[in-house]
């Protein structure tokens, strides 16, 4: 036995037989630290001796490669000088009897294939060619270390000679290979194995580690399937290893790359890895699905929404112009507040507002709706094109105040916006005429023709102008015959008014009011009720002044029947309620009179034409009892309320000759006693 | 006007769109937690 070598190593002792020969610990003098010494097989010790193949050895540097240090001649042996490898091998592990965990083997394959990696993409590749449990060691933290590479088999091209085999490990082409060249005497003709023996020893080595025994051949040289020997191995790993075992090695992995990507890729490649993925993928679609779904639905959700608004709006202003007709003010407003606060920016519900206060006759509201609430809103004021009917309505609410001038601007806004409505045209004539600009009436009624209006219409303006030059007879024909012709019963009601208007110019006569009554029954025959408002006004005024005329009570009752069909169609005024009031009070129902007074203070609010007419319905009461059961208490009560409003109304310079009547009877009242002023 | 149809439609739809947008936000995060885990469990 060697005791020491070159005066470098001193030998500490023999630790093996490799198929080289003897292998040593020895302790080198020079690096100060232990190495393994191994005696290269005498056979290729020649091939060895190049130098330059023995420094690419030397320059190997991988944490799974012992680093090689030296190669020596030594009594005609060649020796090589390696790091000293701590640990067992795995040989010494299988024959104790150890089990591996299936997790640790494959990060012992994973390290082993990176280091066959680096070795066989070396220039020239370095083929291992003894892969097996003993030459790997397993060190102390775990990791493994490839030792006994036979360097012998590394130098020629992508090919290495073949030297020996371990049976059992060794691919099938390494021992045909070497029981070739073991008969071929031309060297030149000797067979060579690849990188991919050293995979296939690999797999064998694998396939221990798993069983606890070597592979199995076939006969036909097959390795039995490691899923039948009974071990517990994932499917994925135990496909590695048994592709690593192909008898050719076209069918094996072509490089320890190739095996690298597969050990890393075991969990990916294994069923339940496969169909957690696939449950994933389709969660991640359903997910995106259901994202461009509940899109879609939103959007639709959002026109929709806007389809309703406006749907549900068109129906409020419906209901608001349902509540015209009908007179039902209460709910007007109710519906009109609602479509305000469904769409504050259309016009619509507004216009329906202002007709509701025109047909009620409550032109000073109307004018003060218009101006405030629709043309001093800045954004409904910016839908000019639609003002056109607003400017109407406002022209209509300015004429039905008697303020023809300011009527006839509107009318002439709406004929700017809006040039081809008759009704525009006719009124702003009529508007003109009635404020005495005749000439002006007159070049709006060519304008009319210009603009082909109706012929009745064109008739009505002319008939409304003979009236303002007072041809009340020609004015009364040319309505007349508009009655008679007219198919619209606005213009209609609007000729029956006229005539009416014509009759009295004629004169008050009891013929005349007669003729006035024949008339205006016939328009409250033929009219309907949303165009009769004014036709009964008229109708229950000739009963009224028949009444007066004549003294008969009858005519008092039916002026009163009109008056009560006026309020029952929502359509009653403070006029309508003082003139039935005033009706009773003639009929000597002082009662019913007083009622009416009373609900014209909650109606209508403190007014001095109420309490004046208070205070002269109870002279007139007071006037029927016995003097000594009167009291004009109430009298004087009513009369200091009347004459408190009408002096603050009195500033708008508005006088009554009736007051003064008033004043007179509260005087006699005071100088009789019947008060304490 | 109550609650209509494309209000509910409207409402829905964005209430949808952003819990599967938080869900997509998170998917991955979660996805990638469970393959390591069973990645994990098969190695072990």
């Amino acid at each position: 036995m060697l005791k020491q070598i070159s005066g470098t190593y001193e030998i500490i002792g023999k630790i093996g037989e490799g198929n080289s020969g003897e292998i040593y610990k020895a302790y080198n003098k020079n690096l100060r630290k232990e190495v393994v010494l191994k005696k290269i097989k005498t056979e290729i010790k020649d091939i060895v001796n190049n130098r330059s193949e023995v420094d690419v050895l030397k320059n190997l540097r991988h944490s799974c490669l012992p680093q090689v240090l030296d190669f020596f001649e030594m009594d005609g042996d060649v020796y090589t000088a390696m790091d000293y490898i701590p640990g067992k091998s795995f040989k010494q592990y299988l024959d104790s009897g150890t089990k591996f965990k299936e997790k640790h083997v494959i990060t012992w394959a994973k390290q082993i294939s990176a280091t066959l990696e680096y070795l066989h993409r070396q220039i020239p590749p370095i083929i291992h060619s003894d892969l097996k449990p003993a030459n790997i060691m397993l060190m102390p933290d775990g990791n493994i270390c490839l030792i006994d590479f036979n360097i012998s088999a590394s130098l020629d091209g992508n090919s290495a000679w073949v030297t020996g085999y371990t049976s059992g490990y060794s691919a099938p082409e390494q021992i045909a290979a070497l029981k070739y060249n073991q008969n071929e005497l031309d060297q030149s003709r000797w067979k060579t194995i690849d990188a991919r023996a050293d995979i296939y020893s690999l797999g064998a080595t694998l396939y221990h580690l798993m069983t606890g025994t070597k592979p199995k051949l076939e006969e036909d040289g097959t390795v039995a399937d490691i899923r039948d020997s009974g071990t517990q191995i994932n499917a994925v790993f135990a496909a590695i290893i048994m592709k690593c075992l192909e008898k050719e090695p076209s069918k094996r992995y072509q490089s320890a790359r190739e095996l690298m990507a597969d050990l890393v890729n075991i969990g990916v490649k294994d069923e339940r890895y496969r169909r957690l993925i696939r449950k994933q993928r389709m969660l991640y679609t359903v997910a995106v699905v259901l994202m461009v779904c509940f899109t879609g639905m939103a959007v639709m959700g959002y026109f929709r929404m806007g389809t309703e608004k406006r749907k549900a709006y068109e129906m409020l202003v419906r209901k608001e112009a349902e509540c015209i007709t009908t007179g039902d003010l209460e709910s007007f407003e109710g519906f009109f507040q609602k479509a305000v606060r469904l769409d504050p920016v259309r016009l619509d519900a507004y216009y329906q507002k202002a007709i509701a206060l025109n047909r009620q006759r409550q032109y000073g509201d109307a004018i003060e709706f218009i101006n405030s609430e629709i043309l001093g809103n800045e954004e409904l004021l910016a839908q000019k094109e639609d003002l056109n009917n607003i400017y109407y309505v406002l022209g209509n609410s300015y004429d039905g105040q008697g303020d023809y001038q300011q009527a006839a601007l509107c009318y002439e806004k709406a004929i700017e916006i809006r040039s081809d409505n008759s009704d525009y045209y006719r009124d702003y004539a009529i508007s003109l005429a009635y404020g005495g600009n005749l000439q002006g009436a007159k070049a709006a009624l060519e304008q009319a023709k210009k603009q082909k209006l109706n012929s009745i219409e064109i008739n009505y303006v002319e008939g409304e102008i003979l009236y303002n030059t007072q041809d009340y007879n020609g004015a009364q024909e040319i309505f007349l015959k508009c009655i008679e012709d007219a198919s619209d019963d606005y213009i209609k009601m609007r000729a029956y008014i006229m005539a009416g208007k014509c009759i009295d110019g004629l004169g008050d006569t009891i013929e005349n009011i007669d003729q006035k009554l024949q008339l205006f029954e016939n328009a409250r025959q033929e009219l309907p009720v949303e165009y009769n408002i004014g036709v009964l006004e008229q109708l229950a005024q000739s009963y009224s002044q028949l009444a007066k005329a004549t003294g008969e009570e009858g005519y008092s009752q039916k002026a009163v029947s009109v008056f009560e069909q006026i309020e029952s169609q929502g359509m009653g005024s403070y006029d309508t309620s003082y003139n039935l009031a005033v009706l009773y009070q003639n009929m000597q129902d002082y009662d019913k009179a007083a009622d009416i007074l009373h609900r014209m203070l909650t109606d209508y609010g403190d007014n001095y034409r109420t309490y004046k007419s208070l205070a002269f319905l109870e002279v007139a009461r007071q006037g029927r009892i016995d003097n000594s059961q009167r009291n004009y208490s109430p009298f004087q009560q009513y009369y200091q309320k009347a004459e408190e409003l009408y002096q603050l109304q009195l500033q708008n310079n508005i006088t009554d000759v009736e007051m003064d009547r008033l004043a007179e009877l509260y005087q006699e009242a005071a100088d009789l006693g019947w008060i304490q002023k | 006007m109550g609650i209509t149809l494309g209000t509910v439609m409207f409402i829905v739809g964005i209430v949808g769109l952003v819990t599967c947008l938080v869900l997509l936000y998170f998917m991955p995060k979660i996805f990638s937690k469970q393959k390591k885990k069973l990645l994990e469990e098969i190695q072990a």
